[in-house]
């Protein structure tokens, strides 16, 4: 097969089928040109190493394919920055919860084994990830967003309280995301009953409203994504979920047998803690509730500097 | 030619590269013609950019192409259509407008 045939059939392999046939007879006919100039410059055939030469000059096989098929990519160029910085967070959401979970299946502390696997997980949820970004940077050139935008809709601005950054919604949905799926692997009991304490399990009321929590700072992490200003309204909420929090905690804490509470009550085999385990989880749950209600007190701060 | 100066090169050459072809292509060419055409007005452009440019060009409706023989060889020949003239007129008054206003700008800087 000669030089100029050999390009041409690589350069096809990479075209989609309705542009083989017709592409590579101009390509062969191009290239036929080419060489013939070449031939006619030498004034004799060319040997293998010129052939070479003629094609290196034609460009890859791969970019010349390309080239046929348009300006096409997987996520633009608006929407990349966003992208890379949803991707690094998933990954570091994801080595957390490995990290957990492999701590808590070491200790035994929960039944079975909780442990994911990174490398499928993290390949599951980046091509998730890929992919949403990919629709939503196809719609957002088919309704032409960034030609559209109105700079009127920009929300109001506060010295004292700087916007959220993209990084920390995003940290948040992903943060979230996660907390709620380590919840639900605690309990699938998502009833009324227990959600008012009336099943008889502590722990399946106290996860519950856990994940009550898990999703309204969710829901706020994804409002944040698309106006990451504060308004008087997203403080109260704010402030309700963190005192919300707070409340879980405080009464987790007052919780006779905490390590009953938490894991005994849902996995009846499991034994209740040991003393100092029991000290050490009192007094995570202590500062958990400390930290919710400073940062309640300095959100209904901030409602107040904003009024 | 350091690295950073020929892809800046590249970027300032790639926006009137349609408007070259366009151009060029008032007189029907056949893609090699074409490129020859091309370099002796001092536009050096890679085969490999060229001739997909053309297709998308004509698949855009702003050339027209025909197979025919000619030396005892099948050449695709293309030249420019009615809506790719008009374009051509368009795009010709903006690039006049743009070169006259940064050659004022580079005037007023030496």
């Amino acid at each position: 097969m000669s030089w100029q045939k050999r390009y041409v059939e690589a350069v096809r392999r990479y075209l989609p089928k309705n542009l083989r046939e017709d592409v590579g007879d101009e390509l062969q006919s191009l290239l036929a040109d080419k060489f013939a100039d070449a031939t006619e410059a030498k004034g004799a055939p060319l040997d293998d190493s010129e052939s070479v030469r003629v094609l290196r000059e034609f460009g890859h096989p791969l970019k010349v394919a390309s080239g046929y098929q348009g300006h096409r990519v997987l996520i633009g160029e608006a929407l990349f920055p966003a992208y890379k910085q949803a991707l690094r967070y998933l990954l570091l959401g994801l080595l957390t919860v490995f990290v957990t979970t492999s701590i808590l299946a070491e200790s035994g502390a929960l039944p079975g084994d909780p442990r994911i696997n990174f490398f499928e997980t993290g390949l599951f949820y980046a091509a998730l990830l890929t992919v949403g970004f990919h629709l939503l940077d196809r719609y957002l050139r088919q309704v032409d967003f960034f030609a559209h935008w109105n700079p009127s809709k920009l929300p109001l601005t506060h010295p004292g309280l700087p916007a959220v950054t993209l990084g920390q919604s995003i940290g948040g949905v992903i943060g979230g995301l996660m907390w709620f799926w380590l919840l639900a692997a605690l309990s699938d009991d998502y009833s009324w009953p227990t959600l008012m304490g009336e099943s008889g399990s502590r722990a399946a009321t106290i996860i519950l409203w856990l994940k009550v929590h898990a999703v309204l700072s969710l829901g706020l992490n994804l409002i944040n994504l698309y106006r990451p200003h504060w308004t008087r309204q997203k403080l109260s909420f704010k402030a309700l979920n963190a005192t919300m929090f707070a409340v879980i905690a405080v009464t987790t804490l007052m919780s006779a047998e905490i390590g009953r509470a938490i894991i005994g009550d849902a996995y009846g085999q499991i034994q209740p803690l040991t003393w100092v385990m029991d000290l050490n989880l009192r007094l995570i749950l202590a500062s958990l509730a400390a930290v919710a209600i400073v940062e309640s007190f300095r959100t209904l701060r901030k409602f107040v500097d904003l009024s | 030619m350091p690295e950073r100066l020929a892809k800046m090169r590249l970027e300032l050459r790639r926006g009137v590269l349609v408007l070259a072809v366009l151009a060029a292509l008032r007189e029907e060419q056949y893609g090699y013609s074409l490129r020859k055409v091309l370099i002796a007005a001092g536009i050096d452009i890679e085969e490999g950019t060229l001739y997909p440019l053309m297709r998308r060009l004509e698949g855009y409706g702003l050339l027209e192409s025909e197979w025919r023989e000619l030396d005892g060889r099948r050449k695709r020949y293309y030249i420019i259509s009615n809506e790719g003239t008009s374009l051509l007129e368009t795009l010709a008054r903006e690039w006049r407008a743009t070169t006259d206003s940064v050659r004022e700008l580079l005037e007023g800087e030496s």
